[in-house]
């Protein structure tokens, strides 16, 4: 199996260099794209930035909540993390536990 | 109370499965609280996990920004698209003691050689420090794949423990309360209808 990347060029370029099978610049229907990669059964592992997750935040966590595999994995860009945004592990372990870690 | 026979052998025969429900919902307690005492352990370790793995992307950053700078834009990426595979990776799911746990484990493989590349040793080092920020991800997202599949376990144990004592067992005493008044209330009448026969028995003597 391998690890997507959905990000901007340099998050491509970069984990490419790293060993990323399959890597996805986007520039416009970020779902879509996402949507594409989820379906993929030969990818294990999909990165993709926070900025662009922030994009499809909503489509995110209910793959999470489907899924077992893909995992999504957020991770920050090269302008490093951002800060104030909701973490949706954070969410699903507040709606199993019923405390906030 | 339907499709109930008031007898005493259905009285023993619910009562044995309350008995029983009790039970499981004493062990699906305490799979609960294993499960959730388990997933307060692999939140820690995720933020200590992720808080590295966020050095190392910025690492990563810096140092591949700074390759780009001084070889170009263009070339790097024109390189970065001229390879053609990825690093494999496994998935293994487990079950450790009825807790659900995923496992990724990836290639330990350099997809770009120093001679390939034919170029400053910048981009070389911004592709190490990129294949241990990737090793980082690949460990943060076996950690988060398993708190998703662990918080599903969670809710569905949850579910479960609270149908027992919610529902199931309240009904099994309902119906158990309900056969011990009847049974009661026949043992009454037999007895008022032994008494009456005895007195009928006495009179005409």
């Amino acid at each position: 199996m391998k690890v997507a990347v959905i990000g901007d060029e340099d998050t491509a370029a970069l984990f490419k260099f790293a060993g990323a099978g399959k890597v996805i610049v986007v520039d416009g229907d970020i779902e879509k794209k996402f949507d594409e990669v989820v379906e993929d059964s030969e990818v294990a592992i999909v990165i993709i930035t926070e900025r662009m997750a922030d994009k499809i935040a909503r489509k995110i966590e209910k793959v999470k909540l489907q899924r077992e595999l893909p995992v999504i994995v957020e991770i920050p860009d090269k302008k490093g993390k951002m800060e104030g945004r909701e973490d949706l592990v954070e969410k699903l372990v507040k709606r199993a536990v019923g405390v906030e870690v | 109370m339907e499709g109930v026979k008031p007898t005493r052998m259905q009285l023993l025969e619910i009562r044995k499965r309350r008995l029983l429900a009790v039970k499981g919902h004493e062990l699906l307690s305490q799979k609960r609280d294993a499960l959730i005492s388990n997933f307060f352990e692999i939140i820690k370790n995720r933020k200590e996990k992720r808080e590295e793995m966020e050095r190392k992307i910025k690492e990563a950053f810096e140092s591949f920004i700074e390759a780009e700078m001084l070889m170009g834009e263009r070339q790097v990426r024109a390189l970065a698209e001229g390879i053609k595979e990825g690093r494999d990776i496994k998935a293994e799911k487990k079950n450790i003691m009825g807790v659900p746990i995923i496992n990724f484990s990836i290639e330990d493989r350099a997809i770009a050689s120093y001679g390939m590349l034919d170029t400053t040793s910048n981009l070389y080092e911004a592709i190490n420090r990129g294949k241990e920020a990737l090793d980082a991800i690949v460990e943060v997202a076996g950690i988060e794949g398993s708190i998703q599949k662990l918080g599903k376990e969670i809710e569905k144990t949850k579910r479960r423990v609270n149908a027992l004592e919610h529902i199931f067992i309240p009904k099994l005493e309902g119906t158990i309360a309900y056969i011990e008044r009847q049974l009661e209330e026949r043992e009454r009448e037999d007895f008022f209808r032994r008494k009456r026969m005895k007195t009928f028995m006495e009179q005409h003597d």
